[in-house]
């Protein structure tokens, strides 16, 4: 008997969502402030006696309190494309491990991604991609010293479609060194050895596929931002259209930075006080990284960062050094 | 100055220090001003001075004060809000549409008007932001903006699909169609009577449960419970419910067997009231 009684109810609150006070809606604010529990008693039971009739705004409201996750296209896990794919991934991750622990050397280190065609590149790339790992001599590259970290040129890389949205975002390897900038050519001057620990203007660029793209004949990429200090007021400007405008970026809206690192979309920025911040994602979010080794905190103001490594930054100020080897989380002092 | 009066030099200090308002160059009485249009678009009139002192308390301060500075087009305010919200918008827009390439274009589709393209007729532009408040955040709030969008482009197309529906709907009956049996008018007669005695966190539950037919755990999310407490709630209304129809049915004669029979009884024609009853709200 009670399977019947839902559609008695359901049949009969139908006929109140036809009253007139429903086509009425509460504005986005006090829904909002509905939602996030935020009203005074008086203020929430009108909008609550509305919501009780109103089902556009209901729906709203689900929507707005719901933490539905971005869906996930179904695959066959165990499908051999997926498989082949994985094996891609595995195989990059294990040339990226493998040359960011080589040392500085004058021959450049080759990357191949399986499943990845390799397109011809013309010989003045200063860049190249040419063989299967391990080959220590490439044939057409010019013998200029490399960075630990490199990147591939995008052109170079021509993504299947059908699998090219299934492909986990691959490491991407840009110096974090300043360097010129020649977007037509992709080419790039590299530094004979690694500079010394250097204070801001510190930039560098790169381009990543957007997700999604499935155009293998024209890849669309995504210019990084080009990241510097202004030095007189301690502001962290960035450019997103190669240099031509600079635009500030507030972090905590208080600190003067004095120090820029960059490394691909890693930005460390350091500050008086001994402030530092840390940016994942190219400056759109920031954290900050309190600096000390258990008994002692960095107050003082910091005048270089150097990440010759991902997990490692090296910190300077007028007095120490302070190092971390696990991408900030702990740190020891010289 | 009304306000700096109310609240004391001190703590009107303190208010604006925390709102952020010095960093993005809006001045003590603009951010004054400020206030006083968010409290005459949410208070009465007649208000009092404590009823004004604990909605400015309440207000995301640093939130209103960026919201309106991107509607006057303060270009320090626009760099912060981009990079700090510009992410969350593209994430919640594709969380709202289920799918990123919707998502993105449901998000770039609110950054319009969230920037103002009409303008007055002072030549002023008209931004979405200038309609903040305040009262939740700013997120949350380009949260409903977005999910508002969304719900309106659904309805748009389901209400296409609710055209098409209706020429093959059967016809309605309802309480005042004199082909009913007499039963059965008594039986939505009485169910009316109970729903319209319930309070409006009850109405709500129940419209959530039965008529959206939303899950436990959504319906606690929306209203800020836990949703063993939805289920006990609903639990008990649903009990107290039935029990109020069936006595209500008893006064008007009905024995108590023929009006606990009846709950089950009527149920193919209530399917099509449900059914048409839904497709007239979406016409609405």
């Amino acid at each position: 008997m009670m399977e019947q009684f839902p559609k008695l109810v359901a049949s009969r609150l139908a006929r109140l969502q036809q009253s007139p006070a429903a086509a009425v809606h509460p504005d986005a604010d006090a829904l909002t402030a509905f939602a996030e529990n935020r009203l005074a008693s008086n203020e929430r039971k009108p909008v609550l006696a509305h919501l009780a009739i109103c089902s556009h705004c209901r729906e709203v409201l689900a929507l707005v309190t719901g933490d539905a996750p971005l869906p996930v296209r179904k695959a066959n896990t165990f499908s051999l494309r997926n498989l082949s794919w994985a094996a891609a991934f595995a195989v990059a991750c294990l040339v990226t491990a493998v040359i960011s622990r080589r040392p500085a050397t004058t021959t450049p280190v080759p990357l191949h991604v399986p499943e990845i065609t390799q397109l011809a590149a013309p010989a003045d790339r200063a860049v190249a991609a040419p063989a299967v790992l391990p080959q220590p001599k490439p044939a057409a590259t010019k013998k200029k010293a490399v960075p630990l970290r490199t990147f591939v040129p995008p052109e170079q890389v021509n993504v299947k479609p059908p699998i090219h949205e299934n492909l986990p975002a691959a490491p991407e390897l840009v110096s974090a060194q300043p360097a010129t900038l020649e977007p037509q050519s992709f080419s790039r001057e590299v530094p004979k050895a690694m500079p010394p620990i250097a204070k801001a203007p510190n930039t560098t660029f790169g381009f990543l596929p957007l997700r999604g793209s499935a155009n293998a004949a024209a890849p669309v990429f995504r210019l990084r931002s080009l990241w510097r200090l202004n030095d007189t007021p301690g502001i962290l400007l960035a450019s997103n259209d190669r240099g031509q405008t600079w635009r500030s970026v507030i972090v905590d809206g208080q600190t003067s930075f004095q120090a820029l690192s960059v490394a691909g979309w890693e930005i460390w920025a350091g500050g008086e006080a001994g402030i530092l911040f840390h940016s994942t994602d190219n400056g759109v979010h920031w954290s900050q990284v309190t600096v000390s080794d258990g008994v002692t905190q960095l107050k003082d103001t910091i005048t270089a960062i150097q990440t010759p490594d991902p997990r490692m930054i090296r910190i300077k100020t007028k007095s120490a050094e302070w190092l971390s080897i696990d991408g900030g989380a702990t740190w020891v002092t010289k | 100055m009304f306000l700096q009066e109310i609240f004391g030099e001190r703590e009107w200090t303190r208010l604006y220090a925390e709102s952020g308002a010095a960093d993005l160059a809006v001045s003590r009485d603009e951010f004054a001003q400020l206030l006083l249009e968010v409290l005459r678009r949410i208070l009465p009139e007649n208000a009092t001075a404590q009823a004004q002192t604990d909605l400015i308390k309440s207000l995301r301060l640093k939130d209103l004060v960026l919201a309106r500075a991107c509607a006057r087009g303060n270009s320090k305010a626009w760099d912060y809000f981009l990079s700090h919200y510009r992410e969350k918008l593209y994430l919640a827009a594709a969380a709202i549409a289920r799918d990123e390439v919707r998502g993105r274009e449901l998000a770039d589709s609110l950054y319009a008007d969230l920037y103002g393209t009409r303008q007055q007729e002072d030549g002023k532009r008209v931004s979405k932001l200038d309609s903040f408040l305040g009262r939740g955040s700013l997120e949350g709030w380009l949260k409903t903006i977005l999910a508002q969008e969304y719900v309106n482009r659904f309805r748009q197309q389901r209400k296409l699909v609710a055209f098409d529906d209706a020429l093959e709907s059967p016809v309605q009956t309802d309480v005042g169609d004199p082909s009913l049996p007499a039963r059965q008018v008594a039986l939505q007669t009485a169910t009316d009577a109970v729903l319209d005695g319930l309070d409006d966190e009850e109405r709500f539950l129940l419209a959530a449960y039965y008529l959206d037919q939303r899950t436990l755990a959504e319906i606690g999310r929306m209203l800020g419970m836990h949703e063993s407490t939805v289920s006990r709630r609903l639990d008990k209304i649903t009990a107290r419910l039935r029990k109020q129809i069936i006595g209500r049915l008893c006064k008007e004669g009905v024995p108590q067997r023929a009006a606990e029979e009846m709950l089950d009884v009527d149920v193919r024609d209530l399917e099509i009231n449900v059914r048409e009853k839904l497709a007239q709200e979406r016409r609405a």
